[in-house]
């Protein structure tokens, strides 16, 4: 095997080591990784065991209150005409359902495994960010409360869980129940992101050595796959909140077909985010599926390259698939049957998964104890949800199954299948490795039984009531249609599915126990490294990893690790420290220094949440305050980073030295920012996309550009502002005297530069008398240009960022990665304007 | 590993976008939309089959987490093929 990075890998034979550990190294390690001693310190606290806990928790929260608003609907229709819910009432009560199953639960909760897994699954100490995984949890714990208590003051948003306009624009919906969903979700969904970066860079740079991409847990290449997914789909969920909340606030036009706007737009942007959203939350389900099965069946998954090129053969095509829940909108016939083709095309590697699982489960001899039950119950309600999901695939029968009951059927079928089932058995299969106590197996058992049973008794009925004709979202139904048996039944069912979820509370509270000094640990035989003894500091020592199975296939291992035998055994001068690894051959690189607990991440994520609120209720002084707020706390956060290293070299066992500190493409920050700037890349090519369809739609409204000879001002400054970026790393690491004054004077020029071109374009526009409220173009024109200029004025508070770090001497040539970071931001930003103007001034054209 | 995966991406956006572009101007039912479709399909199809070719050379030769991701690779580009295939088929009727 070739090295990555130049890594001589024979090194690895020297572990374990052999020579007696040094005294104290121990209690110092635990020093260092201690838990919280006070209330305060429970909450400003980032550790991922932690963190991860607090996570899952909140969403399991969401899960059961979202599970409340579900039997209050099905009580409703348990009978013709009941009168037990307001119309009103009930149509906030399935909007708020769907939102928060979808987006307050199902996301978070496989985000909030990932977080606690993944470091000790990966040979971790932590996730490479931890006070942003600490900041996501907030402002999603924050922000979804609030928005769940909109329930309370009847304000919630009433318009459905994908709140199409035009039922969702002012003249269909004039009070803030929308907007409270607009500026939630919105904010929600910046929460998602973070958490995918910190998956994404944690996944590929803090493995265990050895750990190559064959022998990456199958887990984490689903958690891998499923932030990836997070980043290309969540951009678009987020440009349409922005868009649509626009049109509401200020009445730019962008859904309104009397100004050239097209709702069709929102249907677009919201189901690019919205069916691959199923996979997101599938894959990493899935991944849990190929972990537990194996285990309880006590051997290898059966085609493990085949399941991992299906997972991502699943990440690819779920980007395909979105139109197919448009096919009775009208469009273009060839389009509708790409989708048709796609939709069925992505069955293929979903249906590899489900053969490599009934194939490890015949291969092995499966144990049916609560995990394997909930993963071999999963299994089946979830292909039962994937063939209905190839007959809506098909456009004849979709026109005749579409906005029915059937649909109900098969997405919770689908969902409760793929995600819901597969995380139980991912919960009942994990606890004891944070738990001092396992769940109770003879309650596991009652709990499965009645979910399994409760859900079919609850959806299979519903796809007759759909074949019947009972459309969804009514609130009540008339006698004699034949749907009053099946709706009573399916009521039934929810109550059955909703005491099993109530025993489970009873069952967790019996018995959860975390946070504790020891573990129930390994009660299942488990092969993965999260099995290893393990403390907040997650790994004694950091293993190599020679197998898929190191638990299983390398002997002693524990007993090795737990004896301080392999990389990191100790934390030197009392740091908080992780090994970083290349990305493929997870090769040593650096040691990665982690931050202590502080609250300026917590107020940071209290005031940004505060500031999608406060604009919510149109308290725009106070929301600006909340938001500048946020802006401080966030750079004080910043702050601290980027500090120096006593030392330029640690020793992390065996005699190998690692830097302490490196920059550029190598380091974990470097990755976290361009995953950034692909995900701003993802909202500025939707918003161009945006903005080409709406012109397709009436070409007739657009109007001339400005002049092209006024191209060339904020053209010219934008390329200054890119060739200053681009030199101010190559100044910094210059050895002459004032190089970091050099590299903070372009990045203020850069930013300086970019601004001035934001504002030179905004103008120009503005004199060919082009408002944003008048027309589409308008507001798709302001809409790109507002976009591009916000990340000017991003770069112009990391401009003054660099200012005040040069005055307080936190600059330096030998730690260039602020400079670095900032200089790709506004490389970046200086290409999107370019790009941005480029497009509005040249396409269509001169006007028709 | 992911090359026939992106070779899919390409098609679809591709063929969506000749479609779309054949709906604005005359019609996505075009006889010339159809053509370049097709012949734009082709084109992805061949480019899937030299991948997968070179993958599975590289597959025989090599070992360890190399063979690992030919594999992995190799298996991608036949999904992608199917998926490639079945998406031109709307085409040919």
């Amino acid at each position: 095997m070739t090295s990555e990075t130049g890594f001589d890998v024979d090194k690895y034979d020297r572990f374990p080591t052999t020579e007696p550990r040094p005294e104290g190294e121990l209690e110092q390690l635990e020093q260092a990784w201690c838990g919280p001693r006070s209330p305060w310190e429970w909450i400003t606290a980032t550790n991922n065991n932690i963190i991860g806990v607090y996570y899952v928790g909140a969403a399991m929260l969401f899960f059961v209150l979202a599970g409340v608003l579900a039997l209050l609907m099905r009580t409703q229709l348990a009978l013709p005409m009941t009168g037990f819910l307001p119309q009103e009432t009930y149509n906030q009560i399935f909007t708020m359902h769907g939102t928060v199953m979808m987006f307050l639960f199902a996301v978070p909760a496989v985000e909030a495994l990932g977080v606690l897994l993944l470091p000790q699954m990966l040979g971790a100490r932590d996730l490479p960010f931890p006070r942003l995984g600490a900041y996501a949890f907030w402002a999603y714990l924050i922000g979804g409360l609030a928005f769940f208590c909109s329930l309370f003051f009847g304000l919630a948003p009433d318009g459905g869980w994908f709140m199409y306009p035009p039922l969702t624009s002012t003249a269909y919906s004039p009070g803030i129940n929308a907007d409270f969903w607009l500026l939630g979700i919105g904010f929600i969904e910046i929460s998602a992101i973070a958490g995918a970066i910190e998956i994404i860079v944690g996944v590929l740079k803090t493995r265990a050595p050895g750990m190559t991409l064959d022998k990456l847990p199958i887990f984490a290449w689903a958690m891998l796959i499923f932030a990836c997914m997070i980043i290309i789909a969540f951009p678009s969920i987020i440009l349409a909140t922005l868009l649509l909340e626009l049109e509401r606030a200020l009445g730019w036009p962008f859904f309104d077909p009397f100004k050239g706007g097209d709702p069709m737009l929102w249907q677009h942007l919201f189901w690019f985010f919205g069916h691959p959203e199923v996979y997101i939350i599938f894959l990493p389900a899935a991944g849990a599926m190929s972990t537990i099965i194996p285990a309880m069946a006590r051997t290898p998954l059966v085609g493990h390259p085949l399941v991992v090129m299906a997972m991502l053969a699943t990440g690819f095509i779920s980007f395909g698939v979105w139109a197919h829940h448009m096919f009775t909108t009208g469009m273009p016939q060839i389009s509708i049957n790409y989708f048709s083709a796609a939709s069925m095309a992505v069955s293929v590697p979903a249906g590899v998964q489900v053969f490599a699982w009934i194939a490890t489960i015949a291969a092995g001899r499966m144990r049916f104890s609560t995990p394997g039950l909930f993963a071999v119950g999963g299994m089946v309600i979830f292909v039962m949800g994937g063939l209905t999901g190839v007959m809506v695939a098909m456009v004849p029968f979709d026109w005749q199954a579409h906005d029915s009951y059937f649909i109900v059927a098969h997405l919770h079928y689908v969902l409760i299948g793929g995600m819901v089932f597969p995380l139980f058995a991912a919960i009942y299969y994990w606890l004891p490795m944070s738990s001092a106590r396992p769940l109770s197996e003879r309650w596991g058992r009652w709990i499965f039984w009645l979910m399994f049973a409760g859900h079919n008794l609850a959806f299979m009925p519903m796809h007759l009531t759909g074949l019947m004709g009972m459309p969804r979202r009514v609130y009540t139904y008339l006698p004699g249609r034949g749907w009053d048996l099946p709706n009573l039944v399916s009521t039934l069912g929810a109550f059955m599915f909703g005491l099993a979820v109530l025993l489970w509370v009873i069952d967790m509270a019996r018995n959860y126990r975390p946070f504790g000094p020891r573990e129930a640990g390994d009660i299942h035989g488990g092969p993965g490294l999260e099995w290893l003894p393990s403390g907040f500091y997650s790994v004694r020592s950091i293993p190599v990893v020679k197998s898929l199975y190191p638990l299983w296939e390398q002997k002693g291992l524990a007993e090795e690790v737990a004896a301080g035998r392999y990389f990191l055994p100790g934390a030197a001068r009392g740091e908080r420290q992780t090994l970083v690894t290349s990305p493929l051959n997870a090769e040593p690189q650096y040691v990665l220094r982690i931050p202590r607990p502080s609250a300026w991440h917590v107020f940071g994520a209290v005031f940004t949440a505060g500031f999608f609120l406060i604009l919510t209720i149109q308290a725009y002084a106070a929301a600006v305050v909340s938001g500048v707020l946020a802006v401080y706390c966030i750079m004080r956060w910043c702050w601290f980073l980027d500090a120096p290293h006593a030392r330029k070299t640690t020793d992390i066992g065996a005699s190998i030295r690692v830097p302490n500190y490196v920059s550029g493409p190598s380091s974990h920050g470097w990755w976290a920012m361009v995953i950034v700037l692909i995900v701003g890349a993802m909202v500025c090519l939707l918003a161009g996309f945006s903005y080409v369809f709406l012109w397709s739609r009436r070409p007739d409204l657009w109007q001339a550009p400005p002049a092209s000879s006024m191209l060339l001002a904020p053209v010219g400054l934008l390329v200054v502002a890119g060739l200053c970026a681009v030199a101010a790393p190559r100044a910094v690491r210059t050895a002459r005297a004032g190089a970091v004054s050099a590299a903070a004077g372009l990045l203020v020029l850069a930013c300086a530069a970019a601004i001035t071109a934001s504002i030179l374009e905004g103008r120009a526009w503005w004199a060919t008398g082009l408002r944003p409220e008048a027309s589409s173009q308008g507001a798709s024109v302001y809409a790109l240009l507002s976009w591009a200029g916000t990340f000017a004025a991003i770069g112009g508070l990391m401009g003054l960022y660099v200012v005040l770090r040069r005055l307080f001497g936190r600059l330096a040539s030998e730690r260039p990665s602020t400079v670095d970071l900032i200089s790709l931001f506004l490389a970046f930003t200086a290409a999107q304007s370019i790009g941005v103007i480029l497009l509005v001034r040249l396409f269509p054209g001169g006007g028709t | 590993m992911t090359g026939g995966l992106l070779i899919w991406a390409v098609h679809f956006v591709g063929v969506y976008l000749i479609s779309s572009v054949a709906d604005v101007w005359s019609s996505s039912e075009a006889v010339s939309a159809r053509w370049t479709g097709l012949a734009f399909s082709m084109g992805c199809l061949l480019c899937i089959i030299a991948l997968a070719v070179w993958l599975g050379k590289g597959w025989r030769e090599a070992s360890g987490q190399e063979a690992w991701e030919s594999r992995v690779g190799l298996t991608g580009a036949l999904v992608a093929g199917i998926s490639v295939l079945w998406q031109t088929a709307p085409l040919a009727f």
